[in-house]
């Protein structure tokens, strides 16, 4: 069932590393925060192929030199090193999308390797305990919300390319995870996808099964209302310039005079562009071009993308080493493709064009 | 994976390697003022995780215990003032500033 998109080696080599990228993490035995799959972007990367330097490149590079810049003015610039590492991994990630041309074997080897998850969480449904999880099953991501979001990206990117049968690894995570956020992102790739009246029952239907977890669950609106009140605390604390990489992990509980940081400790206000705007300020707007660019480009990748963001909004896909890459890649191809004058169509035209199936 | 196995045997010397090796991630960093207020409630340990992590409220809670436990009071005003303005709203806090708490509970 493999796809020959790429040149000869290539595809098999996406395939491994989606694989191992997804596996890389376990819970409790490779160490108790998730810096293998991180290990494993900063191994792999220097052996994926690169696009050709355009604008986004520059602006990412900008944006990556004024990353480094903010540390001179970071409270504690040595975590502002992690961040920095974070973010030339995630251009890293970028520059490898700008250079793939059929992802199928990506999302391929992704979908495998979450499948061992899926197999995981699936024991965990049953009452296994032997790889740690909070609460409901998570497979290797430890959280179920996590879970949830990289098996709708990940079923948005097979549905993208119309790769069908790895979707039975990828789409029980939406109902082992009960994420709301999943579901609901799952919606929006869909109507993205088919813009048809199908897709509208369909995320119609999704929006149902949202409502009735959120009935269901113990914890109903109170993640909506903590995430309001860390936005609140972390626009308290904006700046112009920003207050230098790494800094809202440090400085966040200075503002947080609607969050006790006794009791918890947020690492991300739970929306990347207000972690954005709060770390590099200004800086940003590099960032926000490179969105804007992609945004011209038409393709399967903005079934992915888009929710993405949408995620983006409420979580920190960032910060997860699979969603990282997925969404990077679908960033770097929309660009590359937006900055080729051959595929310059508006958006919305010649989806046919750039469909693999 | 050193971070890891120090934090389980509470082993200071163990954290102080980690956080020498890998500064750049404030759990590994911060880990030896951790666990130090846990066993030890040594000051300079818990200060130098708190130069760290400068806002991290149970840290400077942390180190209010390890100087009342000491019988310091001459820089506890400062921490408390530094305490209350990070979690006015906390229980520690409001036991702090109603003179209920205590170093040894």
């Amino acid at each position: 069932m493999l796809r020959h998109g790429e040149p000869f080696g290539q595809g098999y080599m996406m395939l491994v590393f989606g694989f191992l990228l997804a596996v890389a993490y376990i819970p409790n035995v490779t160490g108790h925060a998730i810096l293998t799959g991180w290990i494993v972007l900063t191994l792999a990367l220097p052996f994926l192929p690169k696009g050709q330097l355009g604008a986004a490149h520059w602006l990412g590079l900008a944006f990556l030199a004024y990353a480094a810049a903010s540390l001179a003015w970071a409270m504690v610039p040595v975590q502002g090193v992690w961040e920095l590492w974070l973010l030339v991994l995630l251009g890293g990630c970028f520059a490898f999308g700008t250079a793939v041309r059929d992802p199928c074997n990506l999302w391929l080897g992704l979908s495998l390797g979450f499948g061992v998850s899926t197999a995981i969480a699936g024991a965990q449904w049953f009452g296994w305990q032997g790889i740690y999880h909070i609460q409901l099953p998570a497979g290797l991501f430890v959280n179920s919300g996590i879970y949830g979001e990289v098996g709708a990206i990940l079923t948005l990117a097979l549905i993208s390319v119309r790769l069908y049968w790895p979707i039975v690894f990828t789409a029980p995570a939406l109902a082992l995870s009960g994420s709301r956020l999943a579901l609901a992102a799952v919606a929006i790739g869909l109507l993205i996808h088919f813009k048809s009246w199908k897709a509208a029952l369909v995320a119609l239907a999704l929006a149902g099964s949202i409502f009735y977890v959120t009935s269901t669950q113990r914890t109903q609106w109170a993640s909506v209302s903590e995430r309001v009140a860390m936005w609140k605390d972390t626009v308290d604390g904006l700046t112009l310039f920003g207050r230098g990489a790494g800094s809202f992990l440090i400085t966040y509980p200075a503002f947080a005079s609607r969050t006790d940081t006794m009791t918890q400790r947020p690492e991300d206000p739970h929306n990347e562009f207000l972690r954005f705007a709060y770390e590099y300020g200004l800086g940003t707007a590099a960032i926000a071009a490179i969105l804007l660019l992609s945004m011209f480009a038409a393709g399967p990748e903005r079934t992915i993308l888009i929710p993405w963001l949408f995620i983006a909004f409420f979580d920190f896909p960032t910060r997860i080493p699979v969603l990282a890459l997925v969404g990077m890649v679908c960033l770097g191809m929309l660009c590359a493709r937006s900055l080729e004058r051959r595929y310059a169509w508006p958006a919305g035209l010649g989806e046919k064009r750039y469909s693999y199936g | 994976m050193l971070g890891q196995r120090a934090w389980e045997k509470r082993d200071i010397a163990m954290a102080r390697a980690a956080a020498s090796i890998f500064p750049f991630n404030r759990y590994i960093r911060t880990q030896p003022g951790y666990i130090s207020v846990l066993t030890t409630g040594d000051v300079e340990e818990i200060a130098a995780a708190l130069r760290g992590d400068p806002f991290s409220a149970d840290l400077t809670f942390g180190l209010i215990r390890a100087y009342m436990a000491r019988g310091d009071h001459f820089v506890l005003g400062g921490l408390i003032h530094n305490f209350i303005r990070l979690v006015p709203n906390s229980p520690q806090a409001k036991g702090l500033l109603n003179g209920t708490f205590s170093s040894t509970r």
